[in-house]
């Protein structure tokens, strides 16, 4: 069903939001038991935001459109051979192509599959090529015809060009506004969710309007009576600083990173920890306690080979201070 | 006009892409051509002229002869069009012309349009019509994918040639436009739809408003010519059902459009425990909308409590459940009015589901759909098994229905259900239960494909995602067949089929299944895709994640980076993600780390990661450094702690035979030579 959807979706090249959602709805099936689960989660928006940050496609919801993006192979940060993943639009044939090209170096390469299960069944199987040099890398890219960026790993790259909470603080424009009678919902620091139950106003807030003729949302962040408008990804991890909390959970010794559903990481930086290991991070629940700031049972996406230079790297972006946490199984539920 | 530009414009009415997939109609009455006609400032009377004239390399004279060879050879002549499809037209318009000859005649009408003697009889060749009708059932299944809508030649009537005309007539354009109408006053849901044999009680409680008095006589006819007529005005209807996604639009006071509302139906499921006794009631929906993306927040007309879902899969909602309160609870079914049902609304987004109320309610398992449990269903269908849930008014009858009618019966002895009300479980219903429209059994079959994916709008499948074919109401006998080779079907429980792995790419595959009555088909294509040839049209992003243009200095495609930046070299760590057990292994005999209990090692570096998956199995990671791999293993002192040295062959050695090696050959030779040089340390 994985490779149901990419095909599919690589097939056509582009498509509008609402063909990819049709398209969604006609290869998903899950067990019974997700079917239960799902309805503390949106699973195609979960799905979409992983076939995003792991470099298959490119959502543009302004322009309700899907792109899929170049087939290519992209060096991860690992420690002793290199390892690529392969990222962009692929195809039946592309694979065999990519199998034989891996086959006559078999001495100094391998293919490895790794399939997503649960939630994520609906994420492309990982592909990746690891090899005894960068060269062999290279020559099967060649050989195959698609890019390869093998000059320093892609998330350690994403990391390091993505904006910081400063420059995006520098870009908001605060101003006297009337608030729109649109459907409001608040972000709840209690809760980490856009609410609509929200009673008190405090002085500062981040609000979410839906246009009622379009749909679509805007999110004004107000300080003071004033507001400007910003990215929601963004604002979110805005309000937050702003506000003192900290909400990244980071396993040191697991290299593991736990961010939650309702805060997601903005694109850029999603991208970079999703490309540690080419891999869908794995959805859970967390304990019953709360840590730090993230109520207790709330769902985290775990993110799995996050250096610690990469983990305080992205934090910092945020101006996000790293909880250090146990990210086990005894203290985490998978969904 | 001219006959090609007349065909032109019928053609394209008829046949585009709002059809694609659906069965097409020719339905053509005078007030079809006339407005077709009125942007020309033509009418009925320049139609009948043009098709008496035909295209212009005719040659022959007789009506039925220009038609033929209007067809004749027609592709080879660069046409965008069949060019025939006038004639058939005209042939429809015939049907639907009144005469004074009974009403089931058809030639005094062919006739009285060419300004006849409508005593003439069978009009010459007219037995070759069928050729046409043919023709453009290939034309739009095989040549245009179904690309601009599906015709089929039916034959519908006792008379074979005249049956294809009057076939077209069953339901005009627009009745078909207006039949949403219908099914939401009649309270349909396009997910779920009722047996066929009900469809007609349907229509004529509800369409008054929107059916032609021909369409409604049909319905009440009890002439047995019209009883094929009727069938084929069922099908059609619930084609047209199972398109239809659940949206009405409404004029709202103060508002100046039209308001979409969406409409669909509830769904009581229950969870049955045997063991305990219970039957657990819980409620939830399926629409071919798309659900807002924050989901429904449903109240009911007291509007104290909301109840929120979202989609799970497949246009079917998750459970309606209480999420107000940080606690989930699903709403339970069994306190919802079964007898007179209930209205939940979503006044935000415009939806409105509704739990129909009755006496009598039906379930299925849910396992075709992908649900756990009992789903219910508006449909009896043969061969399978159900629950029954009843209120006391209908008891007897149920009862007696089931002993006489159904191979099995049985009361399930549970609490959970509303007062009042029981449930029994029946098997392989063989008649319908009198006067319950909900326990009618249909006796005939509708040949469905399920899941694959089409490639466009028409009937062509991607290769790696073929759809399956299921059999609705299946007698459980069915052969089915695709290009005359029958097809597996890999559950017998199921009435689904398979097509085989190594079908063909880019050859019509007609799938086929013969029923005593008649025959079911379907025809596809499977397609082989590559990828496109340029992803020019992808966009960037600037760093802050923004789509960009495509000259701006940083950008991103993907997890491509691109433009100037500043190069920062990777500080790489030792990978202590690989697992929670790890041995590391440095190149001289003794220099391992066994973490985490050790720490990482920082005065040497480690060539191998072990990592321990079980008891009895460790995996191998190489983790040293390019000139390692370039040289592999040379001998070198061990360090001076004996019991390092003894771990570390017993890392190497003593699990060898436990220990999964490097996948890479000339890695594997590597780690081959380490094995080696431990045994001897």
């Amino acid at each position: 069903m994985s490779d149901t959807l990419i095909y599919a979706m690589s097939t056509r090249g582009s498509m509008k939001i609402e063909q990819f959602n049709e398209l969604f709805r006609r290869v998903y099936f899950p067990s019974f038991e997700q079917v239960e689960e799902s309805v503390e989660v949106d699973i195609r928006r979960q799905i979409v935001r992983v076939l995003d940050s792991l470099g298959y496609c490119e959502f543009d919801f302004d322009g309700r459109m899907v792109y899929m993006c170049k087939p290519s192979l992209v060096l991860l940060p690992v420690f002793g051979l290199p390892k690529a993943a392969l990222v962009g639009a692929r195809s039946p044939a592309l694979i065999q192509k990519l199998k034989g090209a891996v086959k006559i170096r078999r001495n100094k390469a391998v293919l490895k599959y790794l399939h997503h299960s649960g939630i994520n069944a609906a994420i492309p199987a990982a592909i990746f090529i690891e090899a005894m040099d960068i060269e062999t890398i290279h020559e099967i890219a060649s050989d195959v015809r698609i890019v390869y960026e093998t000059s320093w790993p892609a998330a350690w790259a994403l990391a390091n060009i993505s904006s910081s909470l400063d420059t995006l603080k520098e870009s908001l424009i605060f101003e006297s506004r009337a608030e729109p009678n649109w459907k409001r919902r608040v972000f709840s620091k209690e809760r980490l969710v856009f609410s609509g139950f929200e009673s008190d106003n405090p002085a500062s807030y981040l609000a979410e309007y839906k246009d009622p003729v379009s749909q679509q949302l805007h999110h004004w962040l107000w300080k003071d009576g004033a507001a400007a408008f910003v990215d929601r990804d963004w604002g979110r991890y805005v309000f937050l600083a702003d506000e003192g909390l900290n909400i990244l959970l980071y396993d040191e010794k697991l290299q593991k990173l736990a961010v939650p559903v309702t805060v997601p990481l903005p694109c850029v930086l999603a991208r970079a920890v999703a490309l540690c290991t080419g891999t869908a991070p794995l959805l859970a629940k967390t304990c019953p306690e709360s840590i730090g700031t993230v109520p207790p049972e709330h769902s985290v996406q775990i993110y799995s080979g996050i250096t610690h230079v990469i983990a305080k790297l992205v934090a910092s972006k945020l101006h996000q201070k790293l909880i250090y946490t146990r990210l086990n199984r005894q203290r985490m539920d998978a969904l | 006009m001219i006959y090609l530009e007349w065909n032109n414009v019928i053609t394209k009415y008829f046949f585009n892409e709002t059809k694609a997939g659906k069965e097409v109609l020719l339905y053509v009455n005078d007030e079809t051509i006339n407005s077709l006609g009125e942007p020309f400032g033509v009418g009925v009377d320049d139609f009948i002229e043009s098709v008496k004239n035909g295209p212009g390399w005719i040659t022959r004279t007789g009506f039925c002869q220009k038609a033929l060879q209007a067809c004749e050879d027609w592709r080879s002549k660069g046409l965008e069009y069949p060019p025939y499809i006038s004639y058939l037209a005209f042939f429809v318009l015939a049907a639907v012309t009144e005469t004074d000859y009974a009403p089931h005649s058809y030639y005094p009408g062919f006739w009285k349009r060419l300004k006849e003697p409508q005593d003439a009889g069978t009009p010459s060749s007219f037995h070759r019509m069928i050729e046409l009708w043919d023709d453009l059932e290939k034309w739009s299944r095989e040549d245009k994918h179904e690309e601009l809508g599906r015709f089929v030649a039916r034959i519908r009537g006792g008379y074979m040639h005249v049956g294809l005309p009057r076939s077209q007539t069953v339901l005009s354009e627009y009745e078909r436009k207006h039949l949403p109408n219908l099914f939401d006053e009649g309270g349909l849901d396009p997910t779920d739809a009722p047996s066929p044999e009900i469809i007609p009680k349907i229509l004529r409680n509800y369409g008054h408003d929107v059916l032609e008095k021909r369409t409604l006589k049909l319905l009440d006819s009890t002439q047995a010519d019209d009883a094929v007529l009727r069938k084929a005005l069922i099908e059609v209807v619930l084609d047209e059902l199972e398109e239809w996604d659940g949206a009405v639009e409404e004029i709202v006071a103060g508002e100046e459009q039209l308001r979409l509302q969406v409409h669909t139906g509830l769904r009581l499921c229950i969870k049955l425990d045997p063991l305990a006794a219970q039957a657990s009631v819980y409620v939830r929906f399926k629409t071919s909308r798309m659900f807002p993306e924050d989901g429904l927040n449903l109240r009911e007309s007291d509007g104290k409590h909301a109840w929120f879902c979202r989609e799970a899969h497949q246009g079917w909602s998750t459970p309606l459940t209480d999420i107000t309160n940080g606690s989930v609870g699903k709403l339970d079914g069994s306190s919802l009015d079964w007898n007179k049902g209930t209205l939940f609304v979503d006044r935000d987004n415009h939806w409105r589901v509704r739990l129909r109320g009755a006496d009598v309610r039906l379930f299925r398992l849910g396992v075709m759909d992908g649900l756990p449990d009992w789903v219910e269903t508006q449909k009896l269908e043969r061969g399978r098994e159900f629950l029954i849930a009843f209120s006391q008014g209908v008891e007897g009858r149920i009862k007696k229905w089931g002993e006489e009618y159904c191979e099995h019966i049985k009361q399930e002895h549970v609490s959970g259900l509303p007062p009042g009300w029981t449930l029994v479980r029946v098997k392989n219903v063989t008649a319908s239960c009198p006067g319950i429209d909900i326990l009618s059994v249909s006796t005939s079959a509708r040949l469905i494909l399920i899941e694959g994916v089409k490639s466009g709008r028409g009937n062509i499948y991607f290769k790696f995602a073929p759809p399956r074919v299921a059999i609705e109401n299946s007698s459980g006998f069915e052969n089915v067949t695709m290009n005359g080779v029958q097809l597996s079907r890999p559950d017998v429980r199921f009435p689904i089929w398979v097509l085989p792995g190594d079908v063909p790419s880019g050859q019509p595959l007609r799938i086929e299944v013969n029923l005593e009555e008649h025959r079911l088909s379907k025809i596809i294509r499977l397609e082989e895709f590559g990828l496109p040839v340029s992803f020019d049209e992808t966009p960037y992003r600037d760093s802050s994640g923004k789509i960009c243009r495509s000259d701006t200095q940083v950008r991103v495609c993907g997890s491509i980076v691109c433009g100037e930046k500043e190069h920062i070299s990777y500080p790489s760590l030792i990978p202590t993600h690989l697992g929670d057990k790890i041995v590391f292994l440095g190149e001289k005999p003794g220099q391992v780390a066994d973490w985490p209990h050790e720490a990482v090692p920082s005065s040497w570096h480690p060539v191998w990661a072990l990592v321990c998956r079980s008891r009895k199995q460790w995996d191998v990671f190489f983790c040293g450094t390019p000139d390692q791999v370039k040289i592999g293993y040379s001998f070198d002192k061990p360090v001076d702690d004996r019991s390092c040295v003894k771990r570390w062959k017993e890392a190497l050695w003593v699990r060898r035979k436990i220990t999964v090696p490097p996948e890479i050959r000339d890695i594997r030779r590597i780690w081959e030579e380490y094995v080696r040089a431990a045994r001897n340390v």
